[in-house]
């Protein structure tokens, strides 16, 4: 949607109220004698509940074993149980009206499911049944390893996939956050044992945090889960070490060749920190400013001032153990270096100026607003409430996040900025086609280059 | 066109299928077709309706509290229902009637309305590349 321009005639619009107090709903923390945690918070805009069982561990955990095992097992964990064929499964969920899914990141594993809350029991119980008894059958996982070759063989002809990536390849070396994605021959090796050794040491309320959100009352629900889950047992999986990411210096230019493209996709990136760093905060308003919201500096500049673009964004990845920065704009071909020369620009400018009160006011509002929206549905509480305790952070994050927001000065800004927009060592990657490109990214370093298979290339 | 609720007139009932490559498209539409003479010559299963309902009701409460940012679900609702019925409080009745929905009606519905000679198709097909993706 295009932005009109204002004219003398319109008139501005009216200032902004003040906030509005939330009501922050009632929440129940507390911990089964199997080890699982549990937050509840009762939310009654709607008659339902939802929900989302974490495990601690990912596919960084099993990355030694093979990229991308944690998904694929969460795929089929989904598809049976010793009680339950796939059929009956999509069967009960439908006859109480509920969804229910499963899949894995890098650093947790999830079933999520939503339903009515007269029927949070038989939903419940499911859960615990997939998380306790899935059976792995043999049809289930080849259909599964079937349409997970087909969406591997689909990302290899998409560009953003294909710039994350090789970003990632970068920024993190040997550390598993690197592998975002198993080839064709990784998939085609997954044995059902290796899914199932996978599910023993995942699946264990040892490292279980189970977060509800709705219409509920907390103590009644509370029974109801120590009754269905209490019985459960399982031992903590062993805390994994990984390798740390390489130490990068300069910038670096990484380039993914594919033919023919009429558009290239860049995407630079720089180690970053965790959601758990007491400047996690100064480093989102600050991001919001840059290329984090749509009225940022670098949407104004690329898209709406020169349009050499349609979407840019920037944004902080916090990943449990390391995050990172990066950027991204699909372009058109000949303003590849134009593009990149304002990407940095902006970035700098960021780094060596304070932001204008009125600039800093606004970007205030809009994180802090869009918090709150957040926050007005059992999904988005949902969501913040699982942030803070998969992160360890304070009970009380949310009430204090809009004070610890707006708190915030130009010269926070401008300190995280220097900090963390680290112009002189940022990671350029582009995908498109090497021919219309390469001279272009050539400016900013030297050149690597790779075939969509992730082969070096001459 | 939008959704179940945000129209007020004739409205097109749209299935879309999509099939793998190794079934005909005859073969797909005859599937599709006897699903629906089926509910047209006996009706719903006896035990069908009430899931049903239950997953309608279920997606309804879900609906309210989704959409293109958190909640546009009801304002968009309370918005059709003031802009075609005069009535927003029709946000909290609504479900009444598809819950009072009888078996009979289903199948009377799936007569009057699902009819061949009203049903337009399109079939969209890949044009070849001549190569497999790469």
């Amino acid at each position: 949607m295009a932005t009109a321009p204002l004219n003398d005639k319109c008139p501005l619009a009216p200032p902004l109220s003040a906030e509005r107090p939330v009501q922050w709903p009632r929440r129940t923390y507390s911990r089964l004698s199997n080890g699982m945690e549990i937050v509840l918070a009762e939310s009654r805009a709607v008659p339902k509940f939802t929900g989302q069982l974490f495990f601690r561990a990912g596919n960084a955990a099993l990355s030694v074993r093979a990229t991308g095992l944690a998904e694929m097992t969460a795929a089929v964990v989904r598809t049976g149980t010793a009680k339950r064929t796939s059929r009956q499964i999509e069967e009960d969920l439908r006859r109480i009206g509920a969804d229910l899914s499963s899949g894995a990141g890098m650093d947790t594993t999830a079933l999520s499911f939503d339903g009515l809350a007269e029927f949070s029991e038989p939903l419940l119980a499911m859960v615990s049944e997939l998380a306790r008894e899935a059976s792995f059958p043999e049809g289930e996982f080849e259909r599964e390893r079937r349409h997970t070759l087909e969406s591997v063989r689909i990302e290899r002809t998409t560009p953003s996939f294909l710039a994350g990536e090789r970003l990632r390849k970068t920024l993190f070396g040997s550390h598993p956050y690197a592998l975002v994605s198993p080839s064709e021959a990784q998939v085609q090796a997954y044995r059902l044992e290796d899914l199932s050794a996978a599910y023993q040491e995942i699946y264990s309320p040892a490292h279980a945090l189970l977060v509800m959100v709705g219409d509920f009352q907390a103590e009644t629900m509370l029974r109801q889960i120590e009754k269905i889950f209490g019985g459960w047992t399982g031992r903590k999986p062993a805390a994994k070490t990984f390798p740390a990411p390489p130490k990068l210096r300069g910038r670096g230019v990484s380039l993914v060749h594919v033919p023919g493209s009429v558009q290239t996709q860049i995407l630079c990136g720089c180690p970053s920190i965790t959601r758990k760093h007491p400047d996690w905060l100064r480093l989102a308003l600050t991001n919001s400013i840059y290329g984090g919201a749509f009225n940022s500096r670098l949407v104004m500049n690329i898209r709406e001032d020169k349009g050499y673009t349609y979407s840019p964004r920037s944004g902080v990845n916090p990943l449990r153990e390391h995050g990172y920065f990066s950027i991204s704009a699909a372009v058109r071909n000949e303003v590849v270096a134009a593009s990149l020369a304002e990407i940095f620009y902006e970035m700098e400018r960021m780094r060596a100026l304070p932001v204008p009160e009125a600039e800093l006011a606004d970007a205030i509002s809009y994180v802090s607003g869009v918090f709150s929206l957040g926050l007005g549905t059992q999904s988005g509480l949902l969501s913040q409430l699982g942030t803070v305790a998969l992160n360890e952070l304070p009970e009380d994050y949310l009430e204090t996040y809009r004070d610890r927001v707006r708190a915030l000065s130009a010269s926070d800004v401008l300190y995280a900025a220097r900090g963390y927009f680290d112009s002189a060592n940022m990671q350029i990657t582009i995908v498109g086609d090497r021919a219309q490109i390469e001279s272009q990214a050539a400016l900013y370093g030297e050149v690597a280059v790779y075939d969509a298979q992730g082969n070096v290339i001459q | 066109m939008g959704d179940v609720f945000d129209y007020n007139g004739p409205m097109q009932m749209v299935t879309r299928i999509m099939h793998k490559p190794e079934i005909s498209d005859a073969a797909t539409l005859e599937e599709f077709d006897s699903v629906i003479r089926e509910i047209q010559e006996h009706g719903l299963a006896a035990d069908e309706l009430e899931p049903l309902k239950i997953k309608f009701r279920s997606d309804y409460y879900s609906m309210l509290e989704g959409g293109m940012m958190p909640r546009y679900g009801l304002m968009h609702l309370l918005a059709c229902f003031t802009l075609f019925d005069g009535d927003p409080q029709l946000v909290n009745t609504i479900l009444d009637g598809f819950l009072a929905v009888t078996r009979e009606e289903v199948q009377a519905a799936a007569n009057k309305y699902l009819r061949r000679e009203k049903r337009a198709i399109v079939f969209r097909q890949p044009a070849s590349t001549g190569k497999e993706a790469a």
